[in-house]
């Protein structure tokens, strides 16, 4: 089951005329969220952006975008690591619980302010995480990566 | 069977030189005609006799009518060459030849001469020879007489009585003694001493269970031509034991004397206290390398007695008042400077005024030498058990003591009592409880059944301290035996303290550094995201605001900005540096690949300054990869940028092994290093020069200490000012 997800993850790579349909940035920094949120805008993002200030919040979000979304829908997700209740390496587990239930596709980026490297190399290894993106957002991640 | 008659007289002699019997031919008229060899033998005469001879005149008893009557004779006392035969013969005719009569001699023997002589001569003689009898039997010597066919043919009493049993009817000389064992040597011996008159020999005689030596002496005579051997000898047994004991008591003395350096001596100690040697053995200047002069009051002139023991010597003699069968002394006597111990074993007799002491005097100085070092040794040994800090006591095979030394012990008393006895027995005099003694007794016993040390702690507590002994038992054997158990027991109490201390302290270092990681880390990391925010946000500000702001405000925003970036660097060094510690295991690395690839990392501004890096060929070390990767990264590209701007940086990289580590070298020809920033330059966020002339956070050479520390090693640098560095950096092979 996960191989095919990797596979699929990597054909959206290259798909260039990708549709997102939606995107949530989960994050518990307020400050960090209103930036990111005007970066994204600023480069062109028409998709609704919906901030989520945990885990567990983003794992009920899912839940609920589960009845709105179809399987031509693609999310766009920006995890932080640190975050109270349910961490990003949490979320990542109940992610995985939960996917086969979602109908929808998933692109999944891990924006940390951590420079550690073993983080780094652990975010990567998840089949889940397409990458690894060091915060703060700026325009040029944001073309290379997101759009 | 009747014969030719007519056979001739040669067939007659034929016939008889055949028969093996003397013969004699006869005629009838009793004429000897002829006789075989064995006859001419018998009668001692050669055949040119034959013509004058007849019958009767060998044989004068017979006459004709004899042989009418017999044919068969026996004739005593036939005398042929004044030699007397009894003779048997028989009378026959002669087949061949009616003429000749044969005599066949079937036996002869020969007779003894009678002598006819008087009876008054023959009392006389019987007499003469009954003293003679009498004298030889009552010899000490024997006396035995032999023919030339070596029969004993005389004994007398004492021989008789010494070969007791041995005489046989016809004993043989070789069958008595030993001195000839055959015939044949019995000829030579008579031979010899019929050269020689006579021979002498010893012979080894058992008689009584006692073994008898005896002298022997034989000698020839001869007697009415014929020839006897004589035989005298005495026992010398007693003389020979006694020769024998004397050479024995001899050898045993001259043994003495040359082992024990002894010197006879007789010593006289007159009433008025003067003395005098009145005999010393030759041997006394051999032994004692002096010469005292003998019978001279004055003798104290000619050697040197030390003066106490003289002293001693003189008031011992004084005292004397009957005679002493057991007087010892020892003393020195003082000879070329040095002492030379002697002791005198003696009795004393006393006549009238004088003592006088006779005995033997040697010289003890190399046993009291021996003594010496013996004591001093002793003391020594006694010295060094009774002051080393530790306790020491010996073991039987039952865990007895055989000894315990002071420290052990301390009353004396008490050590005395515990020779023989064990621990449970020194628990139960003290009333103390027999754990420990038991544990003690569990050790021992796993010591003689392991052969081999065992040690062990053990814990006192004693009015509220804990001490620590440090406890072994070594067991001694030889030869597979068990010969004593050695206990040493030390006390390590400050030790075993001071240890717990150290254990403590690292413990809680090993806390705190901990906890200094994760401040660290996570201060860094919490640091990290406001700085995101105002990093974010400091661009977003720029790019929608900038063209508002007059130049002032364009200053701020960049300063703000470029402040911004100096930190988020700076806080990532600090998580970086923060991150250097022993994670994982070392690997075994080869340092030339390594280089290599930092070659490779760096060579954008290899390539921008034009640098040249030489090389040496590099080990391969176990280390920790990335750290020393980046050990090297930060030197290098130090190297690069701190150079005089213009000149192509040349740096040179050599490796050492030494006994312990390996030392590195990294040698540059930039711009140098006062002598007096040597030590700070390894501090973080130091930095020697401003930013505008070399960039940089400060924070390399820090993480250059930090990264060696951990491999066990140092970092240092020598330089000069303006003309180069070299970095100098040692990784242990213990890592």
């Amino acid at each position: 089951m996960k191989e095919v997800h990797f596979t699929l993850q990597y054909l959206n790579m290259f798909n260039m005329s990708k549709k997102i349909s939606s995107i949530l940035l989960v994050d518990d920094d307020t400050v960090i969220d209103y930036l990111h949120k005007k970066l994204l805008l600023k480069a062109g993002i028409v998709a609704p952006i919906t901030t989520l200030y945990n885990g567990r919040k983003a794992i009920e979000e899912l839940t609920t975008l589960n009845n709105q979304l179809s399987s031509d829908d693609c999310l766009t997700i920006l995890l932080d690591l640190n975050m109270p209740i349910l961490d990003g390496w949490g979320f990542l587990e109940e992610l995985d619980l939960i996917f086969t239930t979602l109908k929808f596709k998933i692109e999944l980026f891990i924006l940390s302010s951590s420079n550690n490297p073993d983080d780094i190399i652990k975010a990567k290894k998840n089949t889940y995480v397409i990458d690894y993106i060091p915060k703060p957002l700026t325009s040029e991640s944001i073309n290379k990566y997101i759009l | 069977m009747k014969l030719i008659n007519n056979s001739t007289m040669l067939d007659v002699f034929e016939l008889v030189s055949t028969i093996p019997l003397p013969v004699i031919v006869i005629d009838k008229r009793f004429n000897v005609i002829h006789f075989n060899p064995l006859g001419a033998d018998f009668l001692k005469i050669s055949s040119y006799d034959v013509d004058t001879l007849d019958l009767f005149s060998l044989f004068p008893q017979l006459s004709a009518d004899d042989f009418q009557l017999k044919t068969s004779f026996e004739l005593k006392n036939v005398s042929f060459s004044g030699i007397n035969y009894n003779v048997n013969f028989n009378y026959e005719p002669c087949g061949l030849n009616e003429d000749f009569r044969l005599i066949y001699v079937t036996k002869y023997a020969v007779v003894q001469q009678k002598l006819g002589m008087s009876e008054f001569k023959l009392n006389y003689l019987k007499k003469k020879v009954n003293i003679y009898d009498a004298f030889l039997n009552n010899l000490k010597e024997g006396v035995m007489v032999f023919n030339e066919y070596g029969n004993l043919i005389y004994s007398n009493r004492n021989s008789k009585s010494h070969f007791a049993g041995k005489l046989g009817g016809n004993s043989l000389f070789w069958e008595l003694f030993d001195h000839c064992n055959s015939q044949s040597q019995w000829e030579d011996l008579k031979s010899r001493v019929d050269v020689k008159r006579e021979e002498h020999f010893l012979q080894k005689i058992q008689i009584d269970k006692n073994e008898c030596i005896f002298s022997l002496e034989i000698s020839h005579k001869v007697i009415d031509q014929l020839k006897y051997y004589l035989l005298i000898y005495i026992d010398i047994s007693d003389s020979i034991k006694d020769k024998m004991e004397i050479s024995k008591r001899d050898s045993e003395l001259e043994l003495f004397h040359k082992n024990n350096l002894v010197s006879n001596l007789e010593f006289i100690f007159k009433s008025d206290k003067t003395s005098y040697f009145s005999h010393l053995s030759d041997s006394f200047e051999e032994i004692f390398h002096v010469n005292i002069d003998l019978n001279n009051p004055n003798w104290l002139k000619t050697v040197r007695f030390h003066p106490e023991d003289f002293k001693t010597l003189i008031s011992r003699l004084t005292v004397v008042e009957t005679n002493i069968s057991d007087f010892n002394f020892i003393g020195r006597l003082i000879v070329n400077h040095q002492f030379v111990w002697f002791e005198i074993n003696s009795k004393i007799e006393i006549f009238g005024t004088d003592l006088v002491l006779k005995g033997i005097i040697k010289n003890i100085t190399d046993i009291k030498n021996k003594e010496d070092d013996l004591k001093n040794k002793t003391v020594f040994n006694d010295l060094v058990l009774d002051n080393i800090p530790a306790d020491i006591a010996l073991f039987d095979k039952d865990h007895n003591y055989l000894f315990v030394n002071t420290n052990g012990v301390k009353e004396a008393a008490l050590r005395d009592w515990l020779i023989g006895k064990n621990d449970f027995d020194y628990c139960a005099l003290k009333g103390m409880d027999t754990t420990l003694a038991q544990i003690r007794r569990d050790y021992f016993t796993m010591a003689i059944e392991t052969k081999q040390q065992v040690n062990w702690i053990d814990k006192i507590e004693k009015e509220g301290n804990i001490n620590y002994m440090y406890r072994r038992f070594f067991p001694f054997f030889i030869d597979g035996f068990f010969q004593y158990m050695i206990g040493y027991g030390i006390d390590v109490t400050e030790l075993k303290n001071a240890q717990n201390k150290l254990d403590e302290q690292n413990s809680t270092l090993l806390e705190k550094n901990k906890e200094l990681e994760r401040f660290a880390y996570v201060a860094s990391h919490d640091l990290q995201e406001p700085l995101s925010s105002i990093i974010g946000y400091s661009k977003l500000f720029k790019d929608e605001y900038f063209p508002t702001l007059d130049d002032e405000g364009k200053l701020y925003i960049n300063f703000i900005a470029k402040s911004v970036e100096r930190m988020k660097m700076l806080i990532s060094a600090l998580m970086e540096y923060s991150r250097i510690d022993k994670k994982e295991l070392p690997l075994q690395v080869d340092l030339n690949n390594l280089l290599h690839e930092v070659n490779e990392d760096l060579s954008d501004i290899i390539q921008r300054h034009e640098s040249q890096i030489t090389c040496d060929l590099l080990p391969s070390i176990i280390c920790f990869p990335s750290f020393i990767r980046s050990l090297f990264q930060n030197l290098i590209s130090n190297a690069i940028k701190f150079t005089a701007p213009g000149i192509s940086p040349m740096i040179f990289i050599s490796s050492e092994e030494r006994e312990m580590d390996w030392l590195f070298k990294i040698r540059d020809n930039g711009v140098g290093i006062d002598p007096r920033n040597f030590e700070e330059i390894f501090l973080i966020f130091k930095r020697l020069h401003n930013s505008q002339d070399y960039p940089g956070n400060g924070i390399g050479l820090a993480h250059c200490k930090k990264i060696v520390s951990i491999h066990n090693g140092n970092i240092w640098v020598e330089s000069t000012l303006n003309e180069g560095s070299t970095f100098h950096f040692t990784i242990s092979k213990y890592v």
